[in-house]
């Protein structure tokens, strides 16, 4: 991938401005004053695979995905904050680098005891779904060097990432736990491709330019968080704007996902678990397209052992299915597109992080996977050339404070 | 580069993997409690009017879900380092959670902008000047910990 230079020179003040601010702090944030905290993080990741490429020519090895974010924190008074992020994520030919405004919200509280509290946001905020939608893209945040790629694949990410919106939300806690509600109306990104493929199989010539989004979480844990749930409401409602010329006519995508996630957490391990059952609706995208519906399912089993403070090793399995309908994807998908492998994923991953300094997060991890429903399709656009089988290596660097 | 070398490479880099794990699990070292027998206590600012926290309620505040005390001013939340022995003894015996946890918790927050993750002093003596220096702020120290002449009021449960 090459980057055009202006582009490359802000990439380069952006994480220039980073390690100057890195430079200047002790292992954690810079206070600025009392009210201000600032916190940043810089990932470089080696991204070796096999049968397909994984966020650029990864089959030879490839260094084309690094993440670099600062974000600052803003509290007046004790009811009042506001807090905004920037966010450079390249991630071969999905994200180009880009900096991007990853939130920037204000944020009223009211409530002045534990037992119950509430608020409002207003402005861009991090999208709750599931356990890990809002850290999906903060390295240091995440377990792997990637989320778990069934319930959080790349399609619909950038989709998923942030709300321009409201989000009201509400807690309580008593003898029996925290019991905490989140929901959110508002618009989500466009223009992006990779959901392109996930609803219609191809980088079309238009693109969703309008989305509209509404969902719900709630969340519950006992004192101490020995045990976790969560369920999430996100409902997109996609409308298509055909290029022109276009195959497709100006078609509408409805879809409501529903995600169940459970953790449990001991001393030396913890268990986690997340389904999510998606429902799509696809209409008026005229003759070439027609009409359906479908269920998309997607679901993963996650075990981490802490070694020590400073060792996890991690192991999961999961799968993605496209169409319940046709788990396989023999009937639907096989005699449309020739192959059957871009209907489900099913892939089984093993990693290992290291935390060698407080700031620092070296983690390493292998996938082996088969089918190519959550397979990054930017970076694999013939659809030929897709292996059914294929393995992903990652090496992750990351500096946070 | 062909398919087959890609293979081969991925079954070294796989079995170098195993190796490192085995390596790791032979060497690490083991997760002990360490320092007092008796719970850490809990200390506040002497402008906090509160006298008594049950678990809820610190696990309210250390997990940074309410921001203000019932005068209205900021809760300062101040938390010893990840791997301190009274940190770890406190998340165990008072929050009934673990490090690793807390760490979680405040990692979300300090990166989707939802609150302000704690701040995080040193040793226990930076503790007790934080503490008794910035009106509203809870901490924790010790509980066969000297806190002198300080202005912190310790809370016990």
């Amino acid at each position: 991938m090459s980057l055009s230079s202006p582009h490359k020179q802000r990439l380069r003040c952006l994480s220039l401005g980073i390690l100057t601010l890195a430079g200047s702090s002790t292992a954690t944030a810079i206070e600025v004053s009392d009210q201000l905290s600032v916190h940043g993080f810089v990932s470089q990741s080696y991204v070796h695979t096999a049968g397909n490429n994984y966020f650029g020519d990864s089959q030879d090895g490839s260094f084309d995905y690094r993440e670099l974010g600062i974000n600052a924190y803003w509290q007046p008074t004790a009811d009042l904050s506001f807090a905004g992020q920037l966010l450079s994520r390249s991630a071969g030919n999905l994200s180009d680098g880009d900096p991007r405004i990853d939130y920037l919200l204000a944020d009223y509280s009211i409530g002045k005891n534990p037992d119950l509290w509430g608020g409002v946001r207003l402005g861009r905020f991090k999208t709750p779904y599931g356990f890990y939608n809002q850290t999906r893209d903060i390295p240091h945040a995440r377990l792997g060097v990637i989320a778990a790629p069934s319930v959080y694949f790349e399609q619909l990410r950038d989709t998923l990432l942030a709300t321009d919106g409201l989000n009201l939300y509400a807690g309580s806690v008593n003898s029996w736990g925290t019991l905490e509600l989140d929901m959110f109306a508002g618009k989500a990104k466009g223009g992006v491709a990779e959901l392109e493929y996930f609803a219609l199989q191809t980088d079309a010539p238009g693109e969703f330019d309008s989305i509209d989004v509404w969902g719900a979480q709630i969340r519950y844990e006992p004192i101490g968080g020995q045990t976790r749930f969560a369920f999430s409401i996100y409902e997109p409602d996609l409308q298509y704007l055909p290029g022109s010329p276009d195959p497709f006519e100006p078609g509408t995508v409805e879809s409501t996902a529903y995600l169940l996630s459970a953790q449990y957490n001991a001393e030396r391990w913890s268990l986690t678990t997340e389904y999510s059952r998606m429902e799509n609706d696809l209409a008026g995208f005229g003759p070439r397209f027609p009409s359906k519906e479908g269920v998309s399912e997607a679901w993963y089993l996650q075990g981490e052992y802490h070694l020590s403070s400073e060792w996890t090793l991690m192991l999961r399995y999961e799968e993605q299915y496209l169409d319940t309908a046709d788990r396989k994807g023999t009937r639907l998908y096989e005699p449309v597109f020739g192959i059957a492998h871009l209907a489900f994923s099913k892939g089984i991953a093993a990693g290992v992080r290291w935390i060698p300094a407080p700031d620092w997060v070296i983690k390493g991890e292998l996938h082996h996977t088969d089918g190519t429903l959550w397979l990054p399709k930017q970076d694999n656009k013939s659809i030929a050339e897709r292996e059914k089988v294929w393995n992903f290596f990652a090496l992750q660097f990351v500096y946070s404070f | 580069m062909s398919m087959s070398l890609n293979c081969r490479q991925f079954s070294r880099i796989a079995s170098i993997s195993v190796a490192l794990f085995v390596l790791i699990l032979s060497s690490h070292t083991p997760l002990a409690l360490a320092g007092s027998p008796a719970p850490p206590v809990v200390i506040v600012n002497p402008s906090v009017d509160v006298d008594f926290f049950s678990d809820g309620d610190l696990w309210a505040i250390f997990g940074v879900h309410y921001r203000a005390w019932p005068d209205g001013s900021a809760v300062k939340v101040f938390v010893l380092p990840d791997k301190h022995p009274v940190h770890r003894s406190f998340a165990i015996k008072r929050l009934h959670t673990y490090p690793y946890q807390l760490k979680r918790v405040w990692k979300r927050l300090a990166f989707s902008g939802t609150g302000r993750a704690p701040y995080i002093v040193k040793d226990q003596q930076e503790m007790l000047l934080k503490v008794s220096s910035t009106p509203g702020a809870i901490g924790y120290v010790d509980a066969d910990f000297d806190t002198g002449e300080s202005h912190v009021l310790i809370v016990t449960p």
